[in-house]
């Protein structure tokens, strides 16, 4: 389960911290940082994976535009049986103007002991014992993690990696989603917008059949009446997704409403992050789903979250979403113009009980007097009995 | 079709919803026919007492064959002067008296809900293990012998609760969990009509 991601210098995330929970609901408004914050973990995902370099995925514009330093910090921590992980990456843009950057320092620490550490000159590679195992040559762009082998002695970093790639961050866009399935190579990691969908059920319906079989039967139980199976259909040298109902009815996946095809993709999702006991990122789940299919489909993320299935971090705008999960679960974020993203958990106070209780907590952000920072924020907090706890963000400046 | 709900869990923390709908699911009822209204702060009785009141409210107005199924903790104060509070709620709004043939059926566990569920989680376990009625294991502890229950546990125990015969619970069965499970059978069957 990822416990802590940081990140500074990046768009409006400066010195910016957030702890994780096996439940975590990101709310603010729009702007406020909680999709960057998201996508940036599917970043360094995919950094970690070498699924992209440090050029196309760090880019001289995601350097915070008021922040003259030209370095770029991001830390993950990340708790596993072996015990907690913490990465670290750190990316020096030489020439903004070329687009040209190098990456100066990545590490991987086991509970405070080694497991790979790397600089802009030299890679030193360490055993399951945290004795050194050897060097490397770094390659500047690219994560010195994704080019190393698995081995007997390194199963611990292994295990790391695995973890990283059992992360999947959606933001759905159902018009995007194609029902073509052409790829050459096997999708393992769908896009964030769940456009090569298609190509990834293909690989995840031999690699992980079981949660395919539980997506068919969730979805024929529930949002989809009638629903059977997943069929893909050959053409030429692609494939094309069918879904097929009772009795016989066949419909290409893009031939669904928006909604229906936010709830296949997201039955898909659910199950297969419960067979990977993995990480599921999601940017507004209740996007295009129909009001009655929200509480559902949040209360299975939370059973399976507090439960210990699977991890799972969410932003949210939805109201159901807002009061169903926001109090117990939710951080605050929020910018000034052109200022850093801070963030602060969501804490009811306690003389919400009874019949003082006020407003709904979606109420309360609809109309602004949600705030841990502001001044109308801290006088909605008294008038409201709602408010941000007065944590400060972390505010010492990182080495 | 879109989905409808037939049940509103009233509760003061996620452990009692994720209780109550293990052992509805394991009753039959649909998980997706249940919403949950879980109190925010994660405790409070006078937060289930007037939630239980505004929905008993709103199945008057809108429900035949849907219930209202409220969790409201003893936590020492009696089980009956706790259901007195939330009958008073619902006279007040003229609405009729706590009634799971009705379908607004209310659950007490005493002390607490941890109070059941380490004594399902033990019964389950195949290791019978004995629980008062006035220990507040939340606060103290475990009852000895007891490894301390997690959230996990609280959906496998109201799944297992169904399988109690509720005319002959078995020995050892906290008095409040032997009254709930004939409310739950009278509230299964008013929902179901």
């Amino acid at each position: 389960m990822l416990t802590r991601f940081y990140a500074d210098n990046y768009r409006c995330l400066s010195n910016f911290t957030l702890p994780l929970e096996p439940l975590s609901v990101l709310l603010g408004a729009n702007g406020s940082g909680k999709s960057t914050v998201l996508f940036l973990i599917a970043k360094l995902r995919d950094f970690i994976l070498g699924r992209g370099d440090s050029l196309e995925l760090f880019p001289p514009e995601t350097l915070t535009r008021w922040d003259k330093r030209i370095e770029q910090t991001f830390e993950l921590g990340l708790r596993l049986e072996q015990g907690e992980y913490i990465y670290r990456l750190r990316v020096r843009h030489e020439a903004p103007e070329r687009a040209l950057n190098k990456v100066i320092e990545e590490t991987l620490n086991l509970n405070g002991q080694p497991l790979f550490a790397a600089n802009d000159q030299v890679i030193h590679l360490y055993k399951d014992s945290h004795k050194e195992g050897g060097q490397m040559l770094p390659d500047w762009h690219v994560s010195g993690i994704s080019r190393i082998n698995e081995r007997r002695d390194n199963l611990k970093l292994m295990a790391f990696r695995r973890a990283i790639e059992g992360t999947l961050v959606l933001a759905l866009n159902p018009a995007l989603v194609s029902a073509i399935s052409a790829a050459k190579q096997p999708v393992t990691i769908p896009m964030p917008d769940c456009s090569d969908f298609a190509d990834w059920l293909k690989h995840i319906s031999t690699a992980e059949s079981l949660a395919t079989q539980e997506a068919e039967q969730n979805l024929a139980k529930g949002g989809l009446p009638g629903f059977r199976v997943f069929q893909t259909d050959p053409s030429g040298d692609a494939g094309i997704l069918q879904c097929i109902f009772q009795p016989r009815l066949k419909f290409r996946l893009d031939e669904l409403s928006s909604g229906q095809i936010a709830l296949v993709i997201l039955e898909t999702v659910v199950a297969v992050a419960g067979e990977r006991s993995g990480i599921l990122i999601l940017d507004e789940p209740g996007n295009f789903l129909g009001l009655s299919e929200i509480q559902p489909l949040l209360a299975r993320l939370q059973d399976a979250a507090l439960e210990g299935r699977f991890q799972v971090l969410l932003t949210a705008h939805h109201p159901i979403a807002v009061d169903f999960l926001a109090a117990g679960h939710g951080s605050w974020l929020e910018r000034e113009p052109s200022g850093p993203a801070r963030v602060q958990p969501i804490r009811v106070a306690e003389s919400m009980e009874g019949d003082k209780a006020g407003l709904r907590v979606s109420d309360l952000i609809a109309r602004g007097w949600l705030s841990g920072l502001g001044v109308a924020g801290q006088k909605a907090a008294s008038e409201n009995e709602v408010q941000a706890s007065t944590r400060q963000p972390d505010a010492q400046p990182r080495p | 079709m879109s989905r409808v709900c037939k049940i509103i869990l009233v509760c003061e923390g996620w452990r009692d919803s994720a209780f109550a709908r293990g052992f509805l699911v394991a009753a039959g009822i649909d998980g997706r026919s249940i919403d949950a209204k879980v109190n925010p702060r994660g405790s409070g009785h006078d937060w289930v007492k007037i939630q239980f009141a505004e929905e008993s409210a709103n199945l008057a107005r809108f429900a035949e064959g849907r219930g209202v199924l409220g969790l409201l903790d003893e936590d020492g104060q009696g089980a009956a002067f706790r259901e007195k509070e939330v009958a008073d709620r619902l006279k007040e709004r003229g609405l009729g008296s706590i009634s799971a043939q009705d379908g607004r059926c209310l659950l007490l566990p005493t002390r607490n809900l941890e109070t059941w569920l380490y004594w399902l989680t033990a019964q389950r376990a195949g290791s019978p293990l004995n629980v008062d009625e006035e220990t507040d294991y939340k606060m103290a502890g475990p009852p000895a012998g007891s490894p301390r229950i997690g959230d996990q546990d609280c959906r496998p125990a109201g799944e297992y609760l169904h399988t109690l015969n509720h005319a002959q619970p078995p020995d050892g069965c906290p008095g409040m969990l032997c009254q709930a499970l004939g409310r739950l059978r009278e509230f299964l069957k008013a929902v179901r009509r």
